[in-house]
């Protein structure tokens, strides 16, 4: 109530007559305490009232010497807006809306997440979904570089030991990281520079090779990181980054991300950089990342005579499902939504992901979808059982807390692992011009005599097969157009010729899959057992 | 040295001086070239534009007309029929990144005429048209089509230009990007990247690809990225291992259309005008979903039938138009051709095929072709063209692409290819 008396203190300097709307207001607030949907008509009433009031009221202020127009004016304008606020009847839910914050409903909600009543459903069905949390779970699986590090321990410690000695000692020496992508070599890298001791021992220079445009742009990037460049324009870049690193300087960690975007035809870029922290004088601790095991073997095969050229070795090897459980558990715990994911819906997610590549980013991108999806069916679920009976369904949406289940996990992966050989549910769109002619390259393929096979062979044979069957055969160029088509589904291979009647085709899934996909028992039987068409 | 760059500056100086006592109208009269250039490629401050027709566009006056305008490929229709799956997919996909804050990558692949592009530009409309009601946050939209790049690298300057109106080199523009990509920074609007054409931003290196899927994993980039192409796996066929990787998982397939699908969306567009008869609709949508289920095509098909009916003086597209139509778009013209071939010219393609069916392979010599070309010459009573007259023939027919030939200089022993089926030879000679 004191509160109540206050503002409209405010609103009195305003206009003139606001001071007999108190009592409304305050027969107002009980109103919708009782939530009574009749309050809406009783303020404009009031305020008719109010008005005739007000305009005594103002005359009584007033001199009646002063000016009259200016009297007569006021009134209109106040009048106005006091009614054109009264027709929209906006004042009232106004009312209701600062006050919610302690409104009953609102409390209610606040003590029992399980039934909000149904007034506030209808109201607001949106904001059941936006602060869930799904969509905490969505942000906390996001595949941006988080700040620590689960499950490369060991690599971290060796980096840090690696960088640390070199730092000690003051002495020069380069590190291949390697590994298969999505295994967190920059994760980690990056985590280590950002280490403040780091940070302060060394100028670092952390370069993504395929931002360059070419091997050699290398050295001028160096350059300009390492401020040399303040003299006129520099001809042997090279030469003068060699200079630089035998003058007394400050260590130097140079990280190259995906180094083998340096690779040229003699590898010269990349011969020069490793022999580098050879150079006696310079303190330079060279980090190279990319993600062949052997590329240092393979395409720096002079590295190898020379002993203090040799780069040390570090592999991170593809994350263990133990380990991919791990980083998710600890994800969603920061965000305080472990009891989205069931434990065995992440215990087959993680098994998954590591039996085949071990890539992180993968585990949270299949983690995410997984989350959106049973989002959105989560909300169609919710969604239409409001408008028919709230309590029963929705009691039972909230017993279960929309935990994603072994179930979706399955589809999910299916979809994403079947890869394309597996999109059963759409291959029922397949047209049947398409239809024949995979018919006939499998008839091809299985009864004829030579293996090797060109769009004109296979027009001649896909004429054969539709002229039994009653079926008008596609122009040649029209022909050429259905192998691009079906091409696109990744079924064959073309590879084309100067003539596209010359160009060779291959089929690239395996006969039993294609015969699955086709979904016509009957029409493809009877064409791959046509010997006549041959 | 110093001597070398004193006198430059003189010469700057007096160069300069004229300019500066000229009155600003007179300098704005003698605008060079290069300036005119430099003002539109720096400040953008002039749009390009086309020159106008002198005459008003006459209205369509015919019921067909009008019809014909319905149907063309270019006028969207308010909300795509038979794609709502996908649009539902792709809308909340982009809303729940749009409305997180966090970035993301999702490859929507299909093949040609299955509504790919025109269902993204929809959602992205929709989006936009929330973002105004305030309903989402604020995003700027980009879009860059493959095709439309002379060079894979022209898309850090596309992309530039259409998030600050500045063109710079390709250099300095990914330069930027990076900048403002990689660079946390709170404040700034959430970004939704379309990239159009996808597979042909593949060069060797890969290094546009990499950078355009990178960004989004950058925790402060906010990019959002929608990659469109034909190919269902270009991501396992092209793609290096690390693109792949980041590209993610997220993908959708539009699947092609089928006949029931086709004629939905051509009635769709018909809504209003009763200009086709009966089952016209369903006869085209049938032809075209059992060859490719492309969308466009049917709409072709349909305006060409149109086209038809009203040479034809009809009221109403009927059946008979739309046979016409259609025997029109998959007719065969090189059966026409060789129907239309000189009697030497079908003697000499009976030759091929008599040679071919004689070895039973399709590659013959055109001396053994001679060969058979005099005993066919015998049998019909003709007189036997000689070599040079047999050789101008097969030019002839190998410009018209109803033969495949070697080099000319290769002589009597360059190698012949039928570019037909025999059987098209033999139907189109017979009747």
């Amino acid at each position: 109530m004191s509160v109540q008396t206050t503002i409209p203190f405010r609103i009195r300097k305003k206009n003139f007559y606001s001071s007999k709307d108190n009592t409304p207001k305050i027969d107002f607030s009980n109103a919708s305490l009782r939530s009574t949907p009749t309050t809406r008509y009783t303020p404009t009433v009031k305020k008719m009232v109010d008005i005739s009031s007000e305009s005594e009221s103002n005359s009584d202020e007033e001199n009646i010497g002063t000016n009259n127009n200016n009297i007569r004016k006021t009134p209109k304008r106040t009048r106005r807006k006091s009614n054109g606020k009264d027709e929209t009847g906006s004042t009232p839910p106004k009312q209701i809306k600062s006050i919610s914050p302690i409104t009953p409903c609102n409390l209610l909600n606040q003590l029992s997440l399980l039934s909000p009543t149904t007034k506030q459903d209808k109201l607001a069905p949106k904001k059941l979904f936006n602060n869930n949390k799904y969509s905490e779970a969505r942000k906390a699986l996001h595949g941006s570089l988080p700040d620590n590090l689960i499950g490369r321990e060991v690599e971290l410690t060796k980096l840090e030991d690696f960088l640390q000695d070199h730092l000690d000692k003051r002495s020069s020496s380069s590190l291949y990281v390697s590994g298969l992508p999505g295994t967190g070599k920059t994760a980690s890298l990056s985590n280590i520079i950002s280490k403040s001791k780091f940070k302060n021992a060394f100028k670092i220079i952390y370069v993504n090779c395929t931002t360059m445009k070419s091997a050699s742009t290398i050295y001028s990037k160096i350059i300009e990181e390492l401020n040399l460049n303040n003299q006129r324009p520099i001809k042997n870049k090279k030469d003068t980054i060699e200079k630089y690193l035998t003058q007394p300087h400050k260590m130097l960690l140079l990280v190259l991300d995906e180094m083998d975007q340096l690779e040229t035809k003699n590898q010269s870029v990349l011969y020069s950089i490793f022999e580098w922290p050879s150079i006696p004088q310079s303190k330079l601790v060279l980090v190279g990342i990319a993600n062949a095991l052997d590329l240092t073997d393979r395409i720096l095969p002079r590295l190898q005579s020379r002993c203090e050229l040799k780069p040390n070795l570090l592999h991170f090897k593809p994350y263990s499902k133990q380990q991919i459980m791990d980083i998710l558990t600890q994800r969603l715990k920061e965000a305080n939504v472990l009891d989205v994911f069931s434990d065995t819906a992440m215990q087959f997610l993680a098994g998954k992901v590591a039996a085949i590549s071990g890539d992180i980013r993968r585990a949270l991108d299949i983690g995410r979808r997984i989350v959106e999806i049973a989002e959105s069916q989560k909300m169609m679920q919710i969604l239409q059982p409001t408008n028919e009976n709230d309590n029963i369904k929705k009691g039972q949406v909230s017993d279960e807390e929309n935990r994603v289940d072994f179930k979706d996990v399955r589809i999910i992966l299916n979809r994403v692992y079947g890869g394309s050989q597996n999109a059963d549910n759409e291959e029922h769109s397949f047209p049947i011009q398409q239809k024949i002619l995979l018919c006939s390259l499998m008839l091809i393929l299985n009864k004829g005599k030579h293996k090797d096979i060109n769009i004109g062979r296979l027009y001649q044979v896909y004429r054969k097969v539709c002229k039994p069957r009653k079926i008008v055969a596609v122009d040649m160029s029209e022909f050429v157009c259905l192998c691009t088509l079906i091409e696109t589904r990744g079924i064959i291979k073309l590879i084309m010729k100067k003539e596209a009647r010359l160009s060779k085709v291959s089929l690239q899934w395996d006969q039993e899959v294609l015969t699955a996909a086709l979904q016509d028992k009957d029409l493809t039987s009877d064409i791959i057992n046509d010997i006549s068409c041959l | 040295k110093e001597n070398a760059v004193t006198p430059n500056k003189r010469t700057k100086n007096v160069l300069k001086t004229p300019s500066k006592n000229l009155t600003k109208a007179a300098q704005l009269s003698l605008e060079t070239p290069t300036k005119r250039l430099s003002r539109l490629s720096l400040k953008n401050s002039l749009s390009p534009s086309v020159h106008q027709r002198i005459t008003n566009v006459s209205k369509p006056s015919t019921p067909l007309q009008e019809v014909r305008l319905k149907l063309h490929v270019s006028v969207l229709p308010k909300s795509l029929p038979c794609r709502e799956e996908q649009f539902n997919e792709i809308y909340t996909y982009l809303h729940a990144r749009l409305s997180d804050g966090s970035g993301g990558c999702i490859y929507i692949s299909g093949v040609p005429g299955t509504g790919k592009t025109a269902t993204v530009n929809e959602v992205i409309r929709c989006l936009k048209k929330a973002m105004n009601r305030e309903k989402l946050s604020k995003f700027e939209f980009v879009d860059i089509n493959g095709m439309k790049l002379s060079e894979p690298r022209q898309a850090y300057v596309q992309i530039w230009k259409q998030l600050t109106k500045q063109t710079v080199t390709w250099e300095a523009a990914q330069k930027l990007l990076q900048n403002r990509f990689t660079k946390p920074k709170t404040k700034r609007d959430m970004t939704l990247l379309l990239v159009d054409e996808l597979d042909l931003l593949c060069t060797k290196r890969q290094d546009v690809v990499y950078n355009l899927l990178d960004w989004p994993s950058k925790s402060g980039a906010k990019l959002v990225v929608v990659t469109i192409a034909n190919t269902m796996d270009l991501p396992e066929r092209i793609l290096m291992g690390r693109v792949t990787s980041r590209l993610g998982l997220t993908r959708l397939t539009f699947p092609p259309y089928t006949h029931k699908q086709l004629e939905e969306i051509v009635l769709c567009r018909l809504q209003g005008y009763d200009a086709f008869s009966g089952e016209t609709v369903q006869l085209i949508a049938r032809k075209v979903a059992a060859v490719s289920g492309d969308a466009r095509r049917a709409l072709d098909i349909c305006r060409r039938s149109t086209e038809v009916a009203e040479t034809n003086g009809h009221e109403i597209v009927s059946m008979v138009d739309v046979k016409k139509a259609l025997d029109e778009m998959i007719a065969s013209p090189k059966i026409q051709a060789i129907k239309h071939c000189s009697d030497m010219e079908k003697i000499f393609l009976r030759a091929v095929c008599a040679e071919v069916h004689r070895t039973g392979v399709e590659e013959v010599v055109f001396k053994y072709v001679y060969f058979q070309l005099q005993t066919l010459c015998t049998f019909d009573g003709e007189k036997a063209p000689n070599i040079t007259e047999a050789l101008s023939i097969c030019a002839r027919l190998g410009s018209w692409r109803l033969l495949l030939c070697d080099h000319s200089k290769m002589d009597i022993h360059q190698r012949l290819l039928l570019n037909v089926t025999t059987d098209d030879v033999h139907f189109a000679i017979e009747h």
